[in-house]
């Protein structure tokens, strides 16, 4: 069947390998990918073990329906203690690695220790090699995947690698595949690159057995064309995500000038239209027909004629309206550059930002910057900020601790200028004018994040009886509001819970956010999820089921994050939410801040949803209901 | 007339979903080796490439780039026409590829040549 992949426990310090079955009862309990990697951190992982120190595990999967005909299957998950918060460590990539993983025999890798040189793995049907890297170290994203393929001797392998910034311990640096496919967030590339591991390289001849062959076919053509019937998902395939732009911005809904405005004036340039100049064509991750990802050549300055895919809408913020940036082509640049370095694109937007609104201000000067004149717009001194963070330079060396560390080596005051959450930066979306996606980003148990329970649906004020379809018993009962205003607190507890176990369903069997509730009201959730694992696997697992081991794997990072230190005071929006009311914008979003006591109420709504504790802590009934209280931890 | 795959490498996408559907259909598992189509990835700015045909398999997946590859890929280029046994004149592959890459069509036998 499909699900005999093994965990493998690979110690890079003594350079065993360890290769363990995984019972049926633990998949049954924890999925695979995101879920089953929140059992194994929780207990591989020491409380307080350094996120840069050996005893730090590193986590890398495929989901329950990784390369199995399910949409889109090839999505692999990261996990450690992160570098960047001292919590989850956590974060999601597209391309092929995941179901090459899975063809050669793995499920789930559990890495740790330190190499005693620079090294990579080898993984080929069912071996697992601990591989000199010397030869590679120094070598960016590009041309590590180029060498690897060279030194193996076949195209097909599937690599995930760190560049530079990973070797420089940058601590928001990207584990990447492909051009552009990076385990952004959180700073997994710094583990990788504290384990003095460069690469993981897979390849497999296995077979994935399919439960129902003809009916799983049959069913993944109805779910792609279903899929393919959204607006939403027709939009994506000629525009990739950086058509939401134009539309957010226009609203008033984009954050400027790291905080200054919620709406970048004269922005038409960084629009998704102005791709048609520089696209050579889409690509997709394994299996799907959305196809998002732009596949581009940079025109202009000195990157002229650089052959690069995406950008996201992460960079469109992340280097230009955050950083008050008009010219697309910053925006293909840094992008590109982020991407051949290594190192995640919001968090080099956002402390780019930052120290851009620090010197507006005067409080750092020319004196801190290295002689850079960091005034918002200054499209070359962001594209030299990101080479010098990658490399940790001068002032770039301070950014590169990410924002908590570089505010307390900054100082005088700088901290209130931060747009982050337990240590990670936001997204370029501004959150004042709605309280939902305000929750949302601050009980992320990654940080502040837009993709682990944002419901994105909500902005679009929707008919009360499709949110109540898409909310109300779905599969977990729910008695309470569902108001279709997105400036209400009213119910948006639950819709916030109901994405993040939805999202952390998604992220545990291993299939794109994209194909799922996040953007629109008609894509597949629970149920389908149910039918696609019984098709593919052969496992009967109900909708309520799969919502259950979503919100064991949920409570799980909860209770991660709680044994490093998390509390109530962790879930809270920066100050500025409160108090700096929205400047810029369309009446719906304009003049717009987050009441505070209706906040903490939606707070102390969220937590009794979850059964937690006013301190955000899970009760014992919750534990014991989801059996997480007598999980034997050396099951695996 | 004969039935051919028409292969329009522009607009592949690189997805592979033309080869699980393919193994899946005739083998009831998912492996890419035991495809009769595999995508082939060309490298930056050219894309990828569908390709059908097992004799010209290990020439593409061997890490350099010889000069019997470039003329297969020339040729595929210059007709875009493939053949296999079409899953009984359903094929799979091109009912999976919603990017239009594969196309399952009927043409004049002097075209395939």
């Amino acid at each position: 069947m499909a699900l005999n992949g093994k965990l493998a426990v690979i110690d890079l310090s003594d350079r065993s390998v360890s290769i363990k079955e995984i019972p049926m009862s633990v998949r049954k309990r924890f999925l695979g990918g995101r879920g089953l990697d929140a059992y194994l951190l929780y207990n591989y992982t020491l409380p307080g073990s350094d996120p840069l120190g050996p005893s730090n595990v590193m986590i890398v999967s495929c989901g329950l329906l990784g390369g199995l005909l399910a949409s889109s299957s090839g999505r692999c998950h990261i996990m450690a203690r992160s570098p960047l918060t001292g919590f989850v460590g956590s974060s999601n990539i597209g391309g092929y690695f995941a179901p090459e993983l899975r063809f050669a025999g793995f499920d789930h890798l559990v890495i740790r220790g330190r190499a005693a040189i620079p090294s990579y793995l080898w993984i080929n049907d069912g071996r697992i090699e601990i591989r000199d890297a010397a030869h590679l170290w120094g070598k960016d994203v590009f041309e590590t995947q180029a060498a690897l393929e060279q030194e193996l001797t076949d195209r097909a392998v599937q690599t995930l690698c760190i560049g530079p910034a990973g070797e420089k311990l940058v601590r928001f640096a990207t584990v990447m595949t492909g051009f552009k496919n990076a385990a952004g967030r959180t700073g997994l590339g710094a583990v990788m690159g504290s384990k003095n591991l460069k690469a993981i390289v897979a390849r497999g001849s296995g077979s994935l057995d399919i439960a129902h062959p003809e009916a799983a076919l049959e069913y993944n053509r109805s779910i792609n064309e279903r899929i393919l019937a959204t607006k939403i998902a027709g939009t994506m395939q000629k525009w990739g995500t950086m058509f939401i732009y134009g539309g957010t911005n226009a609203i008033g809904f984009v954050r400027t000038n790291n905080f200054l405005s919620n709406q970048l004036e004269d922005g038409e340039g960084l629009e998704a239209e102005n791709m048609e100049d520089v696209s050579v064509g889409h690509g997709a991750c394994f299996g799907c027909q959305v196809h998002c990802r732009h596949r581009y050549v940079i025109k202009e300055g000195a990157y002229a004629g650089t052959y690069a895919e995406g950008p996201e809408y992460s960079s469109q913020g992340a280097f230009g309206s955050m950083v008050g940036c008009r010219d697309l082509n910053t925006v293909l640049a840094c992008n590109h550059l982020v991407n051949r370095d290594g190192m995640d694109t919001l968090e080099t937007g956002n402390m780019i930002a930052w120290a851009m609104e620090l010197f507006e201000k005067g409080i750092i000067t020319l004196a801190d910057t290295d002689g850079i004149d960091l005034r918002f717009g200054n499209d070359e001194a962001v594209i030299e900020m990101v080479r010098r963070i990658a490399g940790r330079v001068g002032f770039g060396h301070i950014l590169a601790e990410g924002p908590l560390r570089a505010a307390g080596v900054v100082g005088r005051g700088s901290e209130d200028y931060l747009i982050q959450i337990k240590g990670m930066s936001n997204l370029h979306s501004d959150e004042r004018p709605t309280p939902a996606l305000a929750l949302g980003i601050a009980t992320s148990s990654r940080g502040a994040d837009h993709i682990r329970s944002r419901p994105g649906i909500d902005v679009y004020n929707l008919p009360l009886p499709t949110l109540e379809r898409v909310y109300r018993d779905n599969p977990a009962p729910y008695a309470g509001p569902l108001v279709n205003r997105f400036d209400s607190y009213e119910g948006k507890a639950w819709m916030v819970l109901w994405q993040e176990h939805n999202y952390m369903a998604v992220d545990a069997l291993g299939v794109c956010k994209f194909h799922t509730i996040f953007m629109s009201p008609n894509l597949p959730s629970f149920t389908e999820f149910s039918r696609m694992v019984e098709l593919n696997t052969g496992l009967c697992l109900t909708p309520l089921q799969i919502w259950d081991a979503a919100n064991r794997s949920y409570t799980l990072e909860r209770m991660f994050n709680i044994r490093e230190g998390l509390t109530r005071a962790h879930d809270m929006l920066p100050e500025r939410y409160f108090t700096v009311p929205t400047p810029a914008g369309l009446p719906m979003a304009k003049g717009k801040s987050i009441d505070r006591d209706r906040f903490e109420g939606m707070l102390d709504e969220y937590y009794g949803l979850h059964e937690w504790d006013a301190s955000g802590t899970p009760t014992p009934q919750l534990l014991e209901r989801l059996g997480i209280g007598w999980e034997p931890t050396d099951v695996l | 007339m004969t039935e051919v795959l028409r292969i329009d490498a522009k607009s592949c996408t690189g997805c592979r979903l033309c080869e699980i559907v393919c193994s899946v259909k005739k083998t009831g598992s998912v492996n890419s080796a035991r495809s009769r189509i595999r995508v082939v990835r060309l490298g930056g700015s050219s894309g990828y490439l569908p390709v059908v045909h097992r004799r010209d398999l290990a020439v593409i997946m061997a890490g350099d780039i010889g000069p019997g590859r470039a003329t297969m890929f020339e040729e595929y280029r210059r007709t875009g026409l493939a053949q296999c046994d079409f899953c009984g004149g359903d094929p799979a592959c091109a009912k999976a590829c919603q990017a239009h890459a594969l196309r399952y069509e009927r043409c004049a036998q002097e075209e395939v040549g």
